[in-house]
This record gives C-alpha cells, sequence and structure tokens, in this order.
C-alpha cells in the first residue's frame, strides 16, 4: 500500500511535553544577535521543515539528523531532540564523519564544509534525504534547502528539483514560506 | 352516675384523640417531606442545570477557540473566523465566566469548583497563546514569513490543541459527573414522593380503621345495650314487667341495665303484694322498700284500710242476715202478732244465741191513750215466773225503758231474780239487755234478753237497729269514700313511673348526639383526604417542572449536533480548496511522466509517477473526506443494481493479489456455497468498503502472515445492534481476517470514528487517515448493514459486514423494485445477445409505426413496459406528426435505436431485460447513437443521476400533458437547431479526435473542422460560418505560430468577434497571458480537467451564439431597451479572470463601458476613482473581501445607497438569494451566468433608474 504522510495539523493527537518553549521562538522574532541564537533559530526551522517534507526511506527506529562540520547547530538540535519528536520517532542528532554511510533523513552542512556539498548531494541522491546548506546559492551544488540571514532574519530557500532528486516529498506551505523556490 | 359519664366520654375521646393524632403527624410528616423534596428540586432548577448548561457552553467555547485559533494560524484569508475569534476572547468568554463564577458558590462539591478554577487559569493561558498567535500572524506578510508562521504553528500544536483537548475532557468529566449527580438528586426526590405517598395512603388507611373499630365497639357497647334498655323501659311503659339478665360489664350502660332490672324486680315485689291484697289475703308481709317508698306505705295503709272495712262489712252482714232472718220470720207472721213477737224473739234469741227473751210491744190504751207494754212473745219463759202480762208506763225496767226511749242493759243480775230452766236443771242469767224498739222517734215496743254470757256492743246496736234500716247504709257510705281516697294515691305512683322513663330516654338522645359526633369527625378525614390528594398534585406539577428542564437539555444536545453539522461544511470547503491545487499538480506530473519531450531520466520519469501517484492518493483522500461530509449531510445516494457476489469476489481479487504477492502475503478469498449468486446493493459502495478493510488488512499484516475474505452466511448467533432491521432479511456476511497487529480492546470503537486511528503516530508507520473506517461504517449504515469488529491485540482483527441481500434505497418504492425482481429472475439472461433481432423486432407489443417508416420521417423511439402510458405516447407523438416505434425491453430499445435511428427516444428506467440506466449508458457509449436526445420519463428520483449519464431531460412519474407537451417541444427545437461549426485547431491527430468526440458526443448538431495550419484556418473561415474556435497554442508547434493566428483573427472582419477558446500544455507566464488574453476570452490549461473545461467553454459560447440571435430579434422591436445599456458604466467585481473577460466582451458588445474590479477590497477602490458608474455586478466568492462584505460596504458609501447591484453566485444554494439581497444586492443570477438574462436584468434595473 502507499502511505499517505501528511502533517496531520488541524488533528494530530500527539500531546508532545511542552516545547523549547515558547520563549526561544519569542526570541526567534527579535533580529538574530549573537551566533547562539542565531542556531537556535535554524534549529527550530529544521525542526519545523520535518514537518512539511514527507521521507520515502525504509522504517528506521530514530530520525536521524547529522551534522557535516562543527557547528553550533549541534548543541540547539541536541536540546530539541531532548524535548520532540517528529511524528513518534525520537530525534537523534549525530556528527557525521567521512566514513560514515549511515542512512540520515536531514543532513545539515555547515559553512566550513561547503565545499562538500555536490558529494554528498551525489551520494545520498534518491534516497529521500534532505540536505541543508547554509549559504545562498548553495543549492545548485546539490542542497534542497539554504538557511541564509538576511537583515539580520533567519530565512530559507527551497530548491524544489533539489528535493525532487533527492526523494523527497515538500509541501506546499514550505514552498510558500521560502524565499525562493527553483522548480 | 356522673363516674359512668366519664367513663363513656373516655372512650369517645380516646377514638378522636387517636385519629386526630394520627392526622396531624400525618400532615407534619408530608410537609415535612415536601418542604426537604422543593429545596432539592430548586437546586437543581437554580444551580445544577444553569451550571450544567455552563459548562456544556464553556466546551464549546474551548472546541471553538481551538478552531479558531487554528484557523487563525493555518488559512490565511477567513476573517469572519479571527472576528469570531475576538469576540469570543473579549466578550463571549469574560461573560460565561461571570456567569460560571456566579454558580460557584452553590456547588457544594470543592473538588469541582476546584477543577473549574483550574479550568478557568488553563483557558486564560490558552487564551494568552491565542493572542500569541493573533499577535504574530497579524497580517498577511506575516504569514509568508517563516519564523512567524513556525513560531504560531508550534503555539497551536504544543500548546492550545493539547490544552484545549485537555480542558475539555476535563469539562467532559466534570459535566458528566455533574449530570450523575443531577439524575442522583432527580431519582432521589421520585423515590421520597413515592414513598410520602404510600405512607399518606397507609396512614389514611389507619385512621379509616381506626375509625371502624371504634364505631364497632360504641355500638356493641353503647347503643345496642341503650336499644335493649329503651326497649325495656317502654316495656315497662305499657305495664309489662320484662325479664331483664344481670348486666356483666362494668361500664356506665351496664349500670343502668343493672338500675332497671333493680326497678323492674321491685316493681314485680310490689304488684304480687298488691296481688295479695286484692285477694284478701290482709296477713301478708310486706316491707316497704325505705320510709321514702310512696308506693309501698300506701299499699300498707290501703291494706289496713281495707282489712277495718272488712270487718266492719262482717257485722253489718251479720246484721242484715240477722235482719233478713227477722224479717222472713217477720214476713210469715204478718197477721199475727204474738206469733209474729215469738218469731221475732225466737229467732232473736237463736240469731243472738242468747238463752231467755221476751217481747213487749208498746200497745196504745184507747181511752186515755196512755201506752202500756203487753208480753207478746217470749222465749223459754216459765209461766209461773213474775213475768208480767202487761205493764205500765214507767213502771218496772221495761216501762221506764220505754218511758226513756233508752236501751237498759243489767250486767250481774243477781242470782234467782230470773233463772233459766229445763228439764234438768235451773240456772239464774246474769245479764238482761231491755231494749225499746222505736221507729222515727217512736217507740213500738221493747225487748228483753237474758244471757249468761255478756252483750256485745254490735249485738245491742243490732237490736237497737231492729228497726231503723238506715243506719247500714250510712255505715256503707263510709267505706266507699275511703276506697276512693286509695284510688287517688295509686295514680300518683303511676304518674312517678312515667316521669323515670322520660329521665331515659333523654339519655338515649344523648348518645345519639355522641353518635353525630363521630360522624362529624369522619367528615374531617375525608378532607385532610382531599387536601391529600392536592399535595399529590403540587407533586405532579413539579415533575412537569422537571421534564420541561429535560428539553431544554435536549435543546442543548441539538445545538451542539448543528456544531458538528458546522464542522463537516467546513471540511467540504477544504477539500474543495485543497483539490484545486492538486488538479494541477496531477496534471503536470501527468505530463511530466509521459515525457514527451524524452528530456528525463529513468529516475526522473519515475519521480514524475510518484508524484501522480502521490497527488491521487490525496485526491483520494479528499475524496474521502467529501464522502464523509456527504453521508453526514445525508446527501450520498446509492446506486441500487443486481450484483454478482462472484464479481465482486473477482473485482477484489484482482486488485489485490498483486499486493499479497508484493508484500508476501497470503490472501485467499472463501466463497461459501450457501449465499445467493446475485445481491442487490451499490457494488461501488460495498466495494469501497470491502477495498478499504482489505487495504486495512494488508497495510497492518506483515509479511508471511494471511489476509482473508470470506463470504458467507452470517452465524445464527450473532448479536445485531439493531436487530430490527435483520429479523426480516436474508443477510450475506463480507468477513475480512487478518493476522495483523490487532487493535487493544478499548481503542476498538475509537477506529470507527472519523479522524481516530489506534495510535495518534499510527500514520507516520502506516498512512492513511483514519478516514476509511468511519466512512466505511457509514456506508454499510446506509446500505441497511451493520459493520462488527473483533480483534486480538498482536493477533489480527476481523471485520465482518452484516447486509441484507436486497439493500433498499427509501426513496425507492418497493413495488418498483419487485417489478426488476421478478423480471430478471424469469429471463435470467440478456436475450438480446441470444435472439435473433428479427425476432426481437418484428413482435410490437404496441400498434406502432414500425412497418411504415420512410427516410423522410421523424421518428420518436418510445421505450416503455407499460403498455398503456406506450400507447398515449404513441397517440401524442402521432398528434405531433412524430411516427412512433414503441419498444418494451430495454435491449429491443437499443437494437431499435440502432435500426431506425430516431429523432429522439423517450426512455423508461425500470425496464425487463436492460434497465434504462444501461441502456441510456450503451447510447451514449455508441457513436452513432450518442447525438440523439433522451428524454427519460421514469418514476425514480434520480434526475441529477440521469443528466449526468447523459439524459436530456429527465422527468418524474407521474406526468402531465404539459410535461408531454414540452418534452416534444425539446424534441422538435432539437431537430431544427442550427448546426453549429467548431474549427479545432491543432497538430496532433489523437488530440484532435478526442476533442472531436468530446464535442460531438455533447453537443448535438455540432459540425468539427479541422486545421493543422495557419493558412487553413483562414480558408476554413472563409469558406464556412464558423461559430466557435478551439485553438491549440503550443509554441513548439512547427506548422503555426498560435498568436499569430489569434492576432489574425482579431484582425480579419469576418472572424473578430468569434469566440476564441486557446488552450495550451505549456506554462504560460504572466506576461504571455496578458498577451494571450487580448484576443480571446478564455484559456484553459491542458491537465485531466482540460477537456471538460473546453467543452464548457465551447458550450457556452455555441449555446450563447444562439441566445445573442433570440436576443437580437428581440431587441429590434423596443429600440430603447436597448439603448438603455449604451453608454453606462458598470463596474464588475470577479476575481476569475475568464468570467471578467467573458462578461466585458458581452458588456462591451452592448456598448457599456465596463470597469473591472477583482475582489472586494479592489471593487471599493475603483468606486471611489470613477464616478458615475450606473450599475454594479458583483461576485459573492472572492478572496481578501467577499461579495456580501463588499455589498454591505458599498451600500455605507455616500450617493450608492440606490446603485444597483447584481449579485452573482456559484452556489445554487436556498439560502443565497435571501442572504444576498439582506446583505443590500438589489438582484441576484446564478453562475454559470445566461448573458441574456443577465442582459435584461440589468436592463430592468437600468430602466428603473
Amino acid at each position: 500500500m502507499f502511505f499517505i504522510f501528511i502533517s496531520n495539523a488541524f488533528y494530530s493527537g500527539r500531546k508532545t511535553a511542552l516545547v523549547l518553549s515558547l520563549t526561544i521562538l519569542l526570541m526567534s522574532m527579535k533580529p538574530v544577535g549573537d551566533a547562539g541564537n542565531e542556531y537556535t533559530i535554524k534549529a527550530m526551522f529544521i525542526y519545523n521543515f520535518t514537518k512539511h517534507i514527507e521521507w520515502n526511506q525504509p522504517p528506521s527506529p530514530s530520525f536521524r539528523i547529522g551534522i557535516v562540520g562543527n557547528s553550533d547547530i549541534q548543541g540547539a538540535l541536541e536540546l530539541i531532540a531532548t524535548q520532540k519528536k517528529v511524528g513518534n520517532l525520537p530525534i537523534e542528532v549525530i556528527k557525521i564523519t567521512s566514513d560514515d554511510n549511515s542512512l540520515f533523513q536531514v543532513i545539515f552542512v555547515s559553512k566550513s564544509q561547503v565545499q562538500k556539498l555536490e558529494e554528498l548531494a551525489k551520494k545520498y541522491a534518491g534516497k529521500s534525504v534532505l540536505i541543508i546548506s547554509e549559504e545562498a546559492k548553495h543549492s545548485e551544488q546539490g542542497a534542497t534547502i539554504n538557511l541564509i540571514t538576511t537583515d539580520n532574519k533567519v530565512r530559507f530557500e527551497l530548491n524544489q528539483t533539489a528535493g525532487k532528486v533527492a526523494g523527497l516529498k515538500i509541501s506546499s506551505t514550505l514552498a510558500n514560506l521560502a524565499m525562493t523556490v527553483n522548480p | 352516675m356522673k363516674n359512668n359519664h366519664y367513663k363513656v366520654d373516655i372512650e369517645i375521646y380516646v377514638v378522636f384523640i387517636v385519629v386526630i393524632g394520627i392526622s396531624i403527624f400525618n400532615a407534619i410528616y408530608s410537609s415535612l417531606n415536601i418542604t426537604k423534596n422543593q429545596e432539592v428540586n430548586n437546586k437543581i432548577m437554580t444551580v445544577d442545570i444553569p451550571s450544567l448548561q455552563a459548562m456544556e457552553t464553556m466546551n464549546l467555547l474551548v472546541t471553538r477557540s481551538e478552531m479558531y485559533s487554528t484557523n487563525w494560524a493555518y488559512i490565511l484569508s477567513n476573517k469572519e473566523d479571527k472576528e469570531k475569534l475576538k469576540s469570543l476572547q473579549d466578550a463571549e468568554y469574560p461573560e460565561l465566566r461571570k456567569k460560571i463564577e456566579k454558580l460557584l458558590p452553590a456547588w457544594k462539591d470543592r473538588e469541582s469548583v476546584e477543577n473549574m478554577n483550574t479550568i478557568f487559569k488553563d483557558f486564560d493561558k490558552i487564551l494568552e497563546d491565542q493572542k500569541q498567535i493573533m499577535k504574530i500572524l497579524a497580517t498577511f506578510d506575516d504569514y509568508q514569513d517563516p519564523m512567524k508562521k513556525f513560531s504560531a504553528d508550534e503555539i497551536v500544536e504544543s500548546q492550545i490543541i493539547p490544552k484545549s483537548t485537555e480542558i475539555i475532557s476535563r469539562l467532559n468529566n466534570m459535566v458528566n459527573r455533574k449530570k450523575e449527580q443531577t439524575e442522583m438528586l432527580h431519582f432521589e426526590m421520585r423515590s421520597s414522593y413515592r414513598s410520602l405517598m404510600w405512607s399518606v395512603l397507609g396512614i389514611a388507611i389507619m385512621v379509616v380503621v381506626v375509625i371502624l373499630l371504634a364505631a364497632f365497639y360504641l355500638s356493641n357497647n353503647i347503643i345496642v345495650p341503650l336499644m335493649k334498655l329503651k326497649n325495656y323501659i317502654l316495656q315497662m311503659g305499657k305495664g309489662e314487667i320484662p325479664e331483664i339478665a344481670v348486666s356483666m360489664k362494668r361500664n356506665a350502660v351496664g349500670l343502668m341495665t343493672e338500675a332497671v332490672r333493680k326497678l323492674a324486680e321491685s316493681l314485680k315485689k310490689t304488684a304480687s303484694f298488691a296481688h295479695n291484697i286484692g285477694e284478701g289475703n290482709f296477713k301478708v308481709e310486706f316491707q316497704p322498700l325505705g320510709s321514702n317508698d310512696e308506693l309501698g306505705n300506701a299499699l300498707i295503709q290501703m291494706r289496713e284500710s281495707l282489712s277495718m272495712a272488712d270487718s266492719e262489712n262482717k257485722q253489718r252482714h251479720w246484721m242484715a242476715s240477722g235482719l233478713e232472718q227477722l224479717n222472713s220470720a217477720l214476713r210469715e207472721n204478718t197477721d199475727d202478732l204474738e206469733k209474729l213477737s215469738d218469731e221475732i224473739i225466737n229467732s232473736l234469741v237463736k240469731f243472738l244465741n242468747v238463752h231467755n227473751g221476751a217481747m213487749y210491744v208498746v200497745e196504745k190504751d184507747h181511752m186515755n191513750e196512755k201506752p202500756y207494754i203487753q208480753l207478746c212473745g217470749s222465749y223459754a219463759m216459765d209461766e209461773n215466773q213474775s213475768a208480767r202480762k202487761k205493764i205500765e208506763m214507767g213502771e218496772g225496767l221495761i216501762g221506764q225503758a220505754l218511758k226513756n226511749k233508752e236501751t237498759i242493759y243489767l250486767k250481774d243480775v243477781p242470782l234467782g231474780y230470773l233463772s233459766i230452766n229445763s228439764g234438768l236443771g235451773k240456772a239464774s242469767a246474769s245479764h238482761i239487755l231491755i231494749i225499746p224498739l222505736s221507729h222515727r222517734g217512736e217507740i213500738y215496743g221493747v225487748i228483753e234478753l237474758a244471757s249468761f254470757r255478756k252483750f256485745q256492743d254490735e249485738e245491742i246496736k243490732f237490736i237497737e237497729g231492729i228497726g231503723e234500716t238506715m243506719g247500714s247504709t250510712i255505715a256503707a257510705s263510709k267505706t266507699n269514700t275511703l276506697t276512693k281516697k286509695l284510688l287517688d294515691e295509686t295514680r300518683k305512683q303511676a304518674e312517678r313511673l312515667a316521669a323515670q322513663d322520660e329521665e331515659l330516654r333523654q339519655t338515649n338522645d344523648e348518645l345519639s348526639h355522641q353518635s353525630s359526633l363521630l360522624q362529624a369527625s369522619e367528615e374531617e378525614l375525608k378532607q385532610s383526604n382531599t387536601e391529600l390528594k392536592d399535595k399529590a398534585k403540587l407533586v405532579e406539577e413539579q415533575n412537569e417542572r422537571l421534564g420541561q428542564t429535560r428539553d431544554a437539555l435536549s435543546i442543548k444536545v441539538k445545538e451542539l449536533e448543528l456544531n458538528s453539522k458546522f464542522k463537516s461544511e467546513f471540511l467540504a470547503n477544504m477539500s474543495h480548496e485543497l483539490r484545486t491545487p492538486l488538479n494541477s499538480v496531477l496534471i503536470l506530473a501527468k505530463l511530466l511522466s509521459d515525457n514527451k519531450n524524452k528530456t528525463f531520466t529513468e529516475k526522473e520519469i519515475e519521480y514524475a509517477r510518484v508524484i501522480h501517484k502521490s497527488g491521487n492518493d490525496l485526491l483520494l483522500l479528499i475524496n474521502d473526506v467529501l464522502d464523509l461530509s456527504k453521508i453526514e449531510a445525508g446527501k450520498l445516494e446509492l446506486m441500487l443494481e443486481r450484483e454478482s457476489v462472484k464479481g465482486i469476489k473477482d473485482d477484489l481479487y484482482s486488485l489485490f493479489s498483486e499486493v499479497a504477492n508484493q508484500k508476501k502475503i497470503e490472501f485467499s478469498l472463501e466463497l461459501h456455497s450457501n449465499i445467493p449468486n446475485e445481491i442487490i446493493t451499490d457494488k461501488v459502495r460495498l466495494e469501497q468498503i470491502l477495498k478499504n478493510l482489505l487495504s486495512n488488512a494488508f497495510k497492518f499484516t506483515s509479511a508471511n502472515g494471511t489476509v482473508t475474505l470470506k463470504i458467507k452466511r452470517p452465524d445464527k448467533s450473532i448479536q445485531y445492534n439493531n436487530p430490527a432491521i435483520f429479523r426480516n432479511n436474508e443477510l450475506i456476511e463480507f468477513a475480512v481476517t487478518d493476522s495483523g497487529i490487532g487493535i487493544p480492546r478499548e481503542k476498538q470503537q475509537l477506529i470507527f470514528e472519523a479522524f481516530q486511528q489506534v495510535d495518534g503516530s499510527t500514520s507516520r508507520k502506516y498512512g492513511g487517515t483514519g478516514l476509511g473506517l468511519s466512512i466505511s461504517r457509514m456506508l454499510v449504515a446506509l446500505l441497511g448493514g451493520e459493520m462488527h469488529l473483533v480483534s486480538e491485540e498482536g493477533k489480527g482483527s476481523t471485520f465482518s459486514i452484516f447486509l441484507p441481500v436486497r439493500s433498499v434505497q427509501t426513496e425507492i418504492d418497493e413495488p418498483e423494485l419487485s417489478v426488476i425482481d421478478s423480471v430478471v429472475s424469469n429471463t435470467g439472461q440478456e436475450p438480446a445477445e441470444n435472439d435473433p433481432e428479427g425476432n426481437l423486432l418484428a413482435t410490437a407489443e404496441v400498434a406502432d409505426d414500425r412497418e411504415t417508416l420512410t427516410t423522410e420521417d421523424k421518428i420518436v423511439l418510445i421505450v416503455e413496459d407499460d403498455l398503456n402510458f406506450a400507447k398515449v405516447l404513441v397517440d401524442f407523438a402521432h398528434e405531433k406528426n412524430y411516427k412512433a416505434v414503441v419498444a418494451t425491453h430495454g435491449d429491443e430499445g437499443l437494437l431499435l435505436a440502432d435500426r431506425v435511428n430516431p429523432s429522439a427516444i423517450i426512455l423508461d428506467m425500470q425496464l425487463p431485460v436492460i434497465d434504462g440506466w444501461s441502456v441510456l449508458k450503451k447510447i451514449q457509449e455508441n457513436p452513432k447513437l450518442m447525438n440523439i436526445p433522451v428524454h427519460v420519463m421514469s418514476a425514480m428520483d434520480r434526475r441529477e443521476l440521469g443528466l449526468e449519464m447523459g439524459a436530456t431531460t429527465y422527468l418524474r412519474k407521474p406526468l402531465d400533458k404539459r410535461d408531454l407537451d414540452k418534452t416534444f417541444s425539446d424534441i422538435e427545437k432539437s431537430i431544427d437547431a442550427d448546426v453549429k461549426k467548431v474549427l479545432i485547431v491543432e497538430n496532433d491527430l489523437l488530440q484532435f479526435e478526442i476533442l472531436r468526440n468530446l464535442i460531438v458526443s455533447k453537443e448535438r448538431n455540432t459540425k468539427i473542422f479541422s486545421a493543422g495550419s495557419q493558412e487553413e484556418v483562414f480558408k476554413i473561415i472563409n469558406s464556412e460560418s464558423i461559430n466557435c474556435i478551439i485553438l491549440n497554442l503550443d509554441f513548439g508547434s512547427k506548422h503555426y505560430n498560435g498568436f499569430e493566428i489569434l492576432e489574425q483573427l482579431k484582425s480579419n472582419d469576418k472572424s473578430s468577434l468569434l469566440p476564441v477558446i486557446v488552450y495550451t500544455g505549456e506554462e504560460i507566464n504572466e506576461e504571455e497571458e496578458k498577451q494571450v488574453k487580448k484576443f480571446t476570452n478564455s484559456v484553459v490549461q491542458k491537465n485531466d480537467e482540460s477537456l471538460n473545461r473546453i467543452l464548457d467553454e465551447t458550450r457556452l459560447f455555441l449555446h450563447r451564439l444562439n441566445d445573442e440571435k433570440e436576443a437580437v430579434v428581440r431587441n429590434q422591436l423596443p429600440g430603447k431597451m436597448n439603448e438603455l445599456l449604451n453608454g453606462k458604466s458598470v463596474l464588475l467585481v470577479d476575481d476569475d479572470m475568464r468570467n471578467i473577460y467573458a462578461l466585458t466582451s458581452a458588456l462591451e458588445g452592448q456598448g457599456m463601458n465596463v470597469i473591472a474590479a477583482c475582489d472586494g477590497m479592489d471593487a471599493l477602490a475603483k468606486i471611489e476613482k470613477h464616478k458615475g458608474l450606473s450599475i454594479i455586478l458583483m461576485d459573492i466568492m472572492m478572496p481578501e473581501m467577499d461579495g456580501y462584505t463588499a455589498i454591505q460596504e458599498i451600500r455605507k458609501m455616500d450617493g450608492y445607497k440606490s446603485i444597483p447591484i447584481i449579485a452573482q453566485t456559484a452556489k445554487a444554494m436556498k439560502g443565497d438569494r435571501e442572504k444576498c439581497i439582506q446583505s443590500g444586492a438589489s438582484d441576484y443570477i446564478s453562475k454559470p451566468i445566461n448573458i441574456e438574462q443577465l442582459l435584461s436584468l440589468m436592463r430592468v434595473w437600468l430602466y428603473k433608474e
């Protein structure tokens, strides 16, 4: 059977623990100040992306977010992982080493490791992995989403073509929220 | 006596006191009870029910706030809900809270009060969260900012929904608890009333019993003895003396009886005494009862007097007898004096018993008149004795006696003075008596008597009275007077007895008075009984009030139902919203996967297929949601037909065998032999249910598991929820069994509810919306069956559906169904395939014209199994100059249609062999026949479906003449209608064929022309009067340039007004779109729906053509009417650009100046900018600001209070018109818009101006 996988915002029965709280989110309404704050917001974005994306992967015991390179986002994501789940899967935040061939749902490529983007995109093409980079235009190198900071605000670009190549189903909500959407 | 009276009183008093005491106790008991119940009832009325209502309102409010805030976060343009959310926060909630807080102090349950306060606190927090969302997502831009959007989503998901859900569940718990408590109070009250009623009844019975006992006692012990006594006394009054038994009773009546008895006894003694006296027995002893016993003493006195009189009597009697002796002696010897004297003296001596006597008689000497005495008689007198014969007066004693006229008695006479002798002896007499005999003072004689004994006085008197007869009479008269006096005494005694009798009667009266008092107390009891009845009435009234309260509660329940209906409507709307974008997704994906340009890799094609498939799945989901809302709204129609069970089984097998293979699941289908071959059901729906159950089974079963579908007769032991439905029906069971994960017991009910799954997270792993089961269950119910579930967690589940072998739709009449049944079962298979054609057609059951047909004839084919109606139709056809051919079977109808090529077909739906539906379907599938208009006349109410399936008209039996007239005039029109010519500009031959078939199938009398190049296009346009052009604007085409054709068409005089429908498979950008729209009214993008769109547009233009022609004819008459529109400004408000262009060209054709606006806001701006508008056309369904609001806003503007506004909407709903007029529209027109209708409507309004 085909799995219909919709973020059921209206009727979700989930009663997850009270969040990472609103305070962080509200803080995020302010301009991005220091780097720590910026990564808290980016982590939050990544978490929110998961609600609007469907992965076509074999079932796995956890929702794996891989991080390439050293980044403050790791701490921020780990904090989210303690309080949130994706669906009913616990979130696992893993720093990826170059010889790691295991499967991830999300791979975050830090600024310093941008050069690995293309290689990663090839490696995970069709495996339904969401690759997120941090700078504009890197989507051409295979990232589906680019988290960018403009005017002290975090926004994102969405490359739907890259998403298709990656084997992801991305909801129109996300497309509506994105700054630019490549067909 | 006084003591005894007291005793009687006490007895009566005791009875009264007991009765009164019971009554008072009863009154106090019942009034206490009723007061208590009233208090309870008051509490229910003033606290419990308002609290319940308030809590339920609160519950609703929380649900709504959740919905509104969710909508706020997810739906950008839902202004109405946003307003509602604000008013809910600012007005509704504070008001409700105030109301509940007012009630809180009256709650006794501290826990509930605390709960309520916590709920308030929590809800306050939710409100804060909501305000946060409202603040974050305030403007349109905010919805575009991911940060804000994510924040709002997060708040909704992690705060508002869980919190609201929790509050709702807490509120529900409280409401349930409160309801239970109230129910308990009601129950207690009712039972207390009941026990009160019984106790009152018991007491009343007790009182009656006490009174009866008292009455019995009184009558037995007082009244009966008294009556007896009264009888005794009456007897005694009559002089009888009754025998009275000694009374053993020690009470007053007993004593009274004793007294009467003693009285009777003493009366008896007195009577016997009097009796003795009467007998002359004066010696009898009699003791009077006392010195005061008047009767006794009088009797004694009487006895003494009587005894004295008696002795006197005796003396007199003696005297009388002596006299009589003397008289008899005298009578015998009247003549001889001596003898007489002798005789006298003899009898006197003998009578007096003396011894010697002599009688001297006074003789008178005649000479000297000197009397003397002469001895006349003697007794025992001695001759020798010195007794003188003659004695002178005064001489001796005798003479002296004579002289003195006195008696002389000599006592103790000396011896020898006189001797009395006999032969033997002699003795001296000792006593001598000398008595003169006088009469009237004269002495007649003297008598001398001698005796040895003394003379008695009476003897002396007797002798003295011999001559005087009068003396005895004087003594008798003296005795008489004495007797009279005694009689008087006796009468007095009798009177006294009568007085005593009177006294007894008085006592009697007193007793009867007391008995009447008893009666009065009985009356009082009756009164208290009626009072009790009054109280019972009061209880009834209270019950009635309770009933009213219950009614109020049921109204609340209805409101809740309404609320859920709103939810369904909302869902239906959402689904439509979702469909629109999905359409393009599907089409694009399909195009991509077709890989026309061969630019994609295998993988990319696969992606496109995946997108298409996912899109399809989403479409399925949306269809599910629609189905659900349709079922919930009761709008789903069933298509009941005779279906083969095996066919259903085979369908399912072919659908799922592949899945089973892929998942390595063993899939088996069992068809038991004892089931009917065919059932009447809606196959599509039944398969939908079974597919859902099977796909669930496969979904939840892992590899190497089993899935089984069994079709069988249900076990007799099955318990149905609604046994009534199944009692009289033959049933069939479809059971889907899997060996999957199973369903925990507590969730088994839940999964049938919409949007529910065993685990909220199930969707992540297994997918699915949770709608399938609830839809299935509803469909099963719609088919008249039930769905049952048996499952054990970890071991698998069995879903069984039980359906009647013949499902029945309520609208369809029973007899119609049975007609089909019998015919079908008789003929079995379709004889059309077996029977030679000729056979069928040769037999005309109704006289028709099949033998006399010529090619010039206008022919109507009548397919109708009701022979009478068929005859009517034949006659009617003749009347209208048609030839008619009648078929009574569906298959015959099809054959005849093919054979005679009729101008029109009149078709019944319920036909033998092949029913009308199939005939209609086959006609539509046959290219030769599909242009023939089919007019359905059926008793079934399935108009929508009929038209959908291609019927030209659908009339419901019974029909009247007007209907038939109209049908034939429709037929006339369809025959006479002009042939319309459509030019299709398309290179792709396949595409052209598809379009041509499509248009020809729907538009009869249409001729299609094809052009593949620019030259061809204009050649055809010049030679033929084309009505409409369909142009494929594919830029890739090597043969023509779409834009050039368009431009040329516009500049060509002949074609400048031709409607052009442009369709394209490529995305065109805004610039290009603008360019295209300069030339055309209609642009259609290629997708699944696009063919239908093209068809719709074509039909629109073709028909408008007709209408406009008519309009021209009409407009030639009143020229003034035509000019009404000329030069007027019209504001056209519509968000659909196609509409704007279509209407603009139509209106500009009328010489109108058209100003367009794309939504309400834009319209307001345009009104500000362009003064001098004459009329406004307003679409209702628009983004940003809808038509209703826009109209209201326009009406608020100065100078636009009376401008004609014509509202237009696609929703031809009942209430729409009223809603439009209410919001200020002048008139209303529904989409799709008939241009001519719109124009005349506008003329009407402008003419009014």
